[in-house]
């Protein structure tokens, strides 16, 4: 077991470092100079030229790369062109408030999700199934930002029970008041990114359960005079499971990136929203350290997946 | 001999779901069979793919529920029984698969497997159902510490006995085999069906025996019911059935066994086609699209099961 997690880590490792070298190079493609977009117009050329020095953009892309890299060691993912801040400093504030959302989101997901699907496909085809199942295409197939506002319209607007928008009400700080109000702000954002999201455990809960089910050890579990709910709980349920642990680890691993639409219609202050500001700024140090985060959570995620999944189920090989 | 089941007229409809194009059509798996099983024997179930024989015994154990007819454990009918009568029922019932390696839960090791009913039906506490676990190992001839181990680090010969083994945790009185050495080496092949001899003689347990290898069944068996389209077509005892078979299709059967002779003249029949679809059988009697003696009655009239001094075989050739 130590040796296959060592394994897995050091093939996390060297994943890591092609992807930071791909947003490193991908960034330095873009058109845009960050030299012009970060100074004013009216500097002179030797302003312009003093800058590039100053951010070491005058040296051979080589020299920058293992800069960045060095850097990167240090937990310094440069500086923001608008906000003229330390990108690390920016994706701090921001990951605590997308790490709730999404955590929120995530755990109610899967307590609904992953029953309702072993569920209906034990009851494959029955009615249940099939309202289950038009639930969860519906839910999936839905315009994010067309359901947030029409939330929001309703229970923001037309009934103000629920604030319309950030992540708590400024003024508001500490004690049960402060906790209330952060919950409050959270329901809409979380009850928009359920309907993404609970299709995926239903559906793939649901196919892997009736994959299961025909498998010649449920047979065998039945003709040992167990009981049905045993056997679907018991013998189908735990080895259904792979699949979906594998979709979760994914998601999980997705959910530092945030969600774009979701929290940007809800003007929450999370990463998503950071991105897509770093988008209509040109912004490319947040984004590149965005992606360098979300990367690093995915492989993360991954590893801890895969040691998950060989704990499922002894016959992935432990070598 | 001691009867302990009667089955009565049973059969087995499978109802396909109809297609934008085609309406639901009923495949007769298993088709108006009936025989009895005594205390002790062994009854062999023989045809080919499709013949029925592992519907059969599926659904005497109840594991597919019967579309009609009886099934009388100990005088109490089981086909209609459900909840916890029928569970309670089951242990007293085993099957033991074809395939040794899907029928073992993976995530679970083969203690587990093999404990799991004794624990479910309060036959034994944990203890116990441990000790027995171990001892039922070593009976099958494996090693008792493989109770910790898992269905994947073990060889074909070693699942099927895991698969004996796990049948036999709750003493049942009848042992339904499918095919249980049909996926095994030969040599291995040879292992288990002794295995399966020996564990007769010790605990006199009543098989019905499902293979389509005749010399598998013939080395095992007292009684043979030869299967053809979802229907018994010659069903006597062994030593008549190889020595005069009567149906055409047996007589076909037992010639493609091979005789180990090089010298031997080789007189097999080879029957022409394939068994025809079940949904469709045809209308006479089943066989006769590739019966070597055909008569022009077999097309029109479906022969009646008949008994000749307890040989019981359903063609024309013998009714008048």
């Amino acid at each position: 077991m130590a040796k296959y997690i060592t394994k897995r880590i050091l093939k996390g490792i060297v994943t890591f470092l092609i992807t930071i070298t791909l947003t490193f190079f991908i960034v330095r493609l873009m058109p845009a100079d960050p030299a012009t977009l970060l100074m004013d117009p009216r500097m002179s050329e030797a302003h312009r030229q003093q800058l590039l020095k100053d951010f070491g953009l005058d040296k051979p892309l080589i020299v920058q790369y293992f800069s960045f890299l060095r850097n990167l060691l240090k937990g310094d993912l440069g500086i923001s062109f608008m906000q003229k801040r330390p990108v690390m400093d920016i994706i701090m504030e921001k990951l605590p408030w997308t790490l709730l959302l999404m955590t929120i989101t995530q755990f109610i997901t899967m307590a609904v999700g992953i029953p309702l699907g072993i569920y209906s496909g034990h009851k494959r085809g029955s009615l249940f199934d099939q309202i289950v199942n038009a639930v969860a295409i519906f839910g999936i197939s839905i315009f994010v930002p067309w359901l947030g506002f029409t939330l929001l319209y309703i229970f923001g607007y037309n009934l103000a029970i629920l604030p319309i928008g950030g992540a708590h009400t400024p003024g508001i700080d500490g004690g049960l008041e402060y906790f209330l109000d952060v919950g409050k702000h959270l329901i809409l954002p979380v009850i928009t990114l359920m309907s993404i999201y609970l299709a995926n455990y239903v559906l793939y809960t649901r196919g892997s359960v009736i994959d299961v089910l025909s498998e010649d050890y449920i047979r065998t579990a039945r003709s040992k005079g167990m009981k049905e709910m045993r056997v679907l709980w018991k013998h189908a349920s735990k080895n259904a499971m792979i699949p979906t642990v594998t979709t979760a680890g994914l998601m999980i691993g997705r959910m530092v990136g945030g969600a774009v639409l979701t929290e940007t219609v809800f003007a929450y202050p999370g990463v998503g929203r950071m991105i897509y500001q770093a988008v209509s700024q040109q912004d490319f140090p947040i984004l590149q350290g965005a992606f360098i985060i979300l990367a690093l959570s995915v492989i993360i995620m991954n590893i801890i997946t895969d040691i998950l999944c060989a704990y499922l189920d002894p016959r992935i090989k432990l070598e | 001999m001691e009867k302990i089941m009667e089955v009565n007229n049973l059969k087995k409809y499978f109802t396909l779901k109809g297609s934008l194009f085609s309406r639901k059509r009923i495949l007769k798996a298993v088709d108006d069979v009936s025989f009895e099983l005594y205390k002790g024997e062994t009854l062999g179930l023989v045809g080919e793919s499709g013949s029925g024989k592992s519907t059969t015994g599926r659904t005497i154990l109840r594991l597919l529920e019967p579309t009609y007819g009886q099934i009388l454990y100990r005088g109490k009918d089981i086909s209609k029984i459900n909840g916890e009568e029928l569970r309670s029922i089951r242990k007293n019932m085993q099957m033991i698969f074809q395939d040794p390696y899907a029928s073992l839960n993976p995530r679970m090791t083969i203690g587990e497997s093999i404990i799991e009913p004794m624990l479910s039906h309060n036959l034994l506490g944990k203890k116990d159902a441990e000790e027995r676990a171990f001892e039922l190992l070593e009976l099958v001839g494996l090693d008792s510490d493989y109770y910790y181990r898992y269905p994947h680090q073990f060889s074909g010969g070693q699942r099927q006995r895991i698969g004996i083994a796990r049948a036999l945790a709750m003493n049942p009185e009848i042992i339904v085999a499918d095919e249980p050495v049909s996926a095994l080496d030969v040599s291995v092949q040879a292992q288990i069906i002794n295995l399966f001899k020996d564990l007769q003689e010790k605990f006199g347990f009543t098989y019905v025996f499902i293979a389509h290898d005749l010399s598998v069944v013939k080395y095992l068996s007292n009684r043979i019911a030869v299967m053809y389209l979802g229907e018994i077509v010659e069903f006597s005892t062994k030593e008549v059935l190889f020595n005069e078979p009567l149906h055409p299709y047996t007589i076909a059967l037992m010639s493609a066994i091979p005789v180990p002779d090089p010298r031997a003249k080789d007189k097999r029949i080879v029957l022409d086609g394939d068994i025809p679809s079940p949904v469709n059988p045809p209308q006479g009697c089943r066989f006769s699209n590739r019966c070597f003696r055909k008569m022009d009655i077999c097309d029109e009239v479906h022969p009646e099961l008949v008994e000749i001094n307890g040989h019981k075989v359903r063609c024309h050739l013998y009714s008048a």
